[in-house]
């Protein structure tokens, strides 16, 4: 088979980290090709590349031997490259066929959209797919392997040569991943279309795929013929134990068997979290891991009521919690840093020491008025305990760095007081001398008699730094570690595939 | 970031710079304040004005100023708080058309005292207010469209209970003995120089500053604006905050429509047209952001003042008064153009 896409020394640098480190590998014209790694190991920001998103900074990508320059998602269009993300980008306020057309409507020369002709093509396309749709119907009310569907007729309608699939099963049911599949090898055969698919479950590469290309940390290594490779190889290569960079474990791991502090039982919420129970003892760092959409943030906001659950009950100390709100959260004794920190952490509109003193503003003040003495000393003695970076408390939030940050957020909830905290993706976006900061801050903490939950991205955080190990997939929680158990491979094993 | 002294030294060493660094940091610290800009603008009116027109600059003229722009500034204190909490409010003008209405006619035709109509005057715009925050909040309509619907409202029922008719508020239509005193609050002078509207409006613009900026509510107002998910995260019941807001504007109405009525001495179902839109604009040329999050007391004060001395000077020039819809149109847009240029760099 001929070369169709060629990446050469491609390099994407973000503030902070090299999201694509020199990425050359080659894909053959019509052929599927999986792109597996583990959470941010550079599969999006190379597809992203590929759509106009962003340039690469450096290295070039050739399309059947002429080289690409995408500055804009149209341009992609252009070139005959189709994208689904995973995130569907649809209007759902306009019908099927207008969605499949959107920005086409007219034909070359026509002044005007012959919207049957376009009905009647996109009812051929859809049907040639298998989808039961009408190409009349509001977008909003199809389901979402429906919408996916429209995405893919939208891509044939196009005659796209290069079609990209992000994460296309994890919101699917088994059947309609079955579908997906016939789809995507009716695709492949009867259209010629080039498929890259992007996915984290192994099971659904090895069923699908021709070739399989491997990246780990912004890094390539290596693309194989999937039925030459084992899927236990794939997971130790995702894993890097090929590299043997295992970290050694920063501290030992303490035992269980004290008070448990908080209790999960059978907590649900929507398609998210099923059925989830855990229990999180005293002194005690509980590491939750998982891939993107397993469900770990929305257990973390669920139990801190900032989403009420379908059913189950939190006990803290042995006694039911009734936390219906953030407010009566913190008032059980609950903190939570949140993953997303511009839009549930930060005030930006406010300076530092507001930022720090939001919440336990009652403690300093009297009769409702605001004593600004005593929040400048609050602000003051966490700003120094816990080394943020400031030139001066006064100044606004959004002149920090990200690492400092997320210090002024968890000084937060520090000065709240609490007992368990629940920190979600706590070093994402900060740099690693800020990272070493935060995991000392932790241990410190439960030396303190702090109970902590910790959920993060980076297998190699979750491994140093956790007494306990749960892994979650698709909303479960599938496996409870501890002890030898916490290794890269059982987590990863049980991450993908449990 | 900008390089100014007070930016690039750490806090310890702030202590031994010396007497004169001090004094610039002083003055580079005023200079970078929020309302400089407007306050700017203000300034170039007030000389420009001053030039034009050889009434403009005295005593009793600025005073008068102060007294057209009261009954608008009193509100505006309100409006700034409900756009800091990144909703709005359409309703003002009509309400204080109602409060003006309300109390006229209970004094005058219902024979209450005059203590009465105004306490009652006050719950009636208040509960006005605090409805509108509720639909807001709990039945989750956009406040454009809550207070749209309110004012509307209100509108009717100030002309259906004056019967759109003129009535004439002194002691002839008027038995409690107090009216005098009621007439005093908008007509009268302190001192026989400073009209008590213009006191009014200092003492409301104070206590709004100290609500702004000394009190846990006002820190709450900012923050709900500023970031709503954020701030439910951090424990605050962003519905409670708003809903006092719009409370508090409400009141703030019923107390200018009151003046209103003190100072006109009359009852007309129609005034307070289109106020809500002065309201508004003179809380945005201040500086507030329709996105929330950002307002300022002083900002909103200088705002009104803007609004205020543009109408004077435009007058006492003898301009057709027409110009003074177009001026003030113009006026609104580069002050907002200012704010967010200079907020960007």
């Amino acid at each position: 088979m001929e070369d169709f896409l060629d990446f050469t020394h491609i390099t994407k640098k973000f503030p902070g980290v090299v999201a694509l480190d020199d990425v050359s590998f080659t894909i053959r014209k019509g052929e599927i090709h999986a792109v597996v790694g583990e959470n941010g190991a550079g599969k999006s920001t190379l597809m992203n590349i590929l759509g106009g998103e962003y340039p690469p900074d450096g290295g070039k990508a050739l399309l059947e031997g002429k080289e690409l320059h995408i500055p804009n998602p149209y341009t992609a269009h252009k070139l005959g490259i189709s994208i689904v993300y995973q995130e569907l980008k649809l209007c759902p306020n306009l019908t099927v066929v207008e969605n499949i057309f959107l920005g086409r409507e007219r034909e070359e020369g026509s002044r005007r959209a012959n919207w049957r002709r376009l009905a009647d093509a996109a009812a051929e396309i859809l049907e040639s797919l298998g989808a039961n749709i009408s190409p009349r119907e509001m977008v909003k009310r199809l389901s979402i392997s429906e919408q996916q569907q429209v995405e893919i007729a939208k891509a044939i309608s196009m005659n796209s040569k290069l079609l990209i699939l992000d994460e296309p099963t994890s919101a699917l049911t088994l059947k309609e991943v079955n579908q997906l599949f016939k789809n995507l090898l009716f695709l492949k055969e009867k259209k010629q279309v080039t498929i890259i698919f992007i996915s984290h479950r192994l099971e659904e590469v090895f069923e699908i795929s021709d070739r399989t290309t491997v990246l780990r940390d912004g890094k390539y290594l290596g693309t194989f013929d999937t039925n030459s490779i084992s899927k236990g190889e794939v997971v130790a290569l995702i894993a890097g134990k090929q590299l043997a960079i295992e970290l050694q474990q920063s501290h030992s791991r303490k035992e269980e068997g004290r008070k448990p502090v908080l209790e999960v039982k059978n907590l649900s919420r929507d398609r998210f979290i099923r059925d989830v129970s855990l229990t999180l003892y005293e002194k005690e760092i509980l590491g939750i891991y998982g891939l993107q959409g397993a469900g770990r943030t929305e257990l973390l906001e669920t139990i801190f009521g900032i989403y009420k659950p379908d059913s189950g009950v939190v006990n803290i100390d042995g006694r039911r919690a009734n936390i219906r709100n953030p407010k009566s959260a913190i008032r059980s004794g609950l903190a939570l840093i949140p993953e997303d920190r511009r839009r549930v952490g930060l005030f930006l509109n406010f300076s530092v020491r507001e930022n720090i003193c939001v919440s336990i503003l009652d403690k300093v003040s009297r009769m409702g008025f605001v004593l600004f003495g005593k929040i400048n000393e609050v602000a003051q003695k966490f700003v120094r305990s816990i080394g943020v970076k400031v030139k001066d408390i006064g100044q606004t939030i959004g002149s920090l760095s990200g690492g400092n940050q997320q210090k002024v957020i968890i000084s937060r909830w520090l000065a709240t007081q609490p007992r368990i905290f629940l920190m979600d993706e706590p070093t994402r976006g900060i740099d690693v001398g800020a990272k070493v900061e935060i995991f000392s801050l932790l241990r410190k903490m439960r030396e303190e008699g702090v109970s902590i939950i910790f959920v993060s991205s980076e297998l190699q955080e979750i491994i140093s730094e956790s007494d306990r190990v749960i892994v979650m997939r698709n909303g479960r929680v599938v496996s409870d570690l501890k002890g030898e158990n916490i290794n890269k491979e059982t987590v990863l094993h049980y991450a993908m595939q449990g | 970031m900008k390089g100014d002294a007070s930016q690039v030294k750490g806090p310890e060493e702030g202590g031994r710079s010396g007497f004169k660094s001090t004094f610039g940091k002083k003055i580079l610290k005023v200079l970078r304040i929020r309302e400089m800009g407007v306050l700017l603008a203000l300034l170039i009116l007030f000389i420009f004005f001053s030039f034009a027109s050889e009434y403009f600059f005295g005593l009793t003229n600025l005073l008068n100023v102060l007294r057209q722009v009261s009954l608008l500034g009193i509100m505006a204190m309100g409006m700034t708080m409900v756009i800091t909490c990144a909703e709005i409010d359409l309703s003002v003008g009509a309400v204080y058309g109602l409060a003006s209405t309300i109390a006229g006619m209970m004094m005058t035709k219902g024979g209450l005292s005059i203590w009465a109509s105004l306490v009652l005057t006050l719950l009636v715009t208040a509960g006005i207010g605090f409805m509108n925050g509720v639909l807001a909040t709990f039945v989750r309509i956009p406040a454009l469209i809550v207070t749209l619907g309110v004012m509307n409202m209100a509108r009717g029922l100030a002309l259906i209970l004056s019967k759109a008719q003129v009535i004439g508020v002194n002691y002839r239509t008027v038995t409690d003995p107090f009216i005098d005193k009621f007439l005093y609050l908008g007509q009268g002078k302190v001192f026989d120089t400073v009209p008590m509207l213009a006191l009014f409006l200092i003492i409301i613009a104070i206590l709004s500053y100290l609500i702004f900026n000394h009190t846990i509510f006002g820190f709450h107002m900012r923050a709900v604006g500023g970031n709503p998910v954020a701030a439910r995260a951090a424990g605050l019941s962003s519905y409670k905050v708003k809903i006092i807001t719009f409370t508090i504007l409400g009141l703030l109405c019923g107390l200018s429509g009151i003046l209103n009525l003190s100072f006109l001495a009359n009852v007309q179902g129609t005034v307070g047209r289109g106020l809500e839109l002065d309201v508004i604009a003179a809380t945005i040329i201040g500086g507030t952001s329709l996105m929330g999050g950002s307002g300022t007391v002083i900002g909103t004060v200088i705002g009104v003042l803007i609004m205020g001395v543009l109408r004077n000077g435009i007058m006492l020039m003898g301009i057709n008064p027409f110009w003074q819809e177009v001026l003030v149109g113009m006026v609104i847009i580069g002050a907002v153009a200012i704010d967010v240029w200079s907020s960007r760099k």
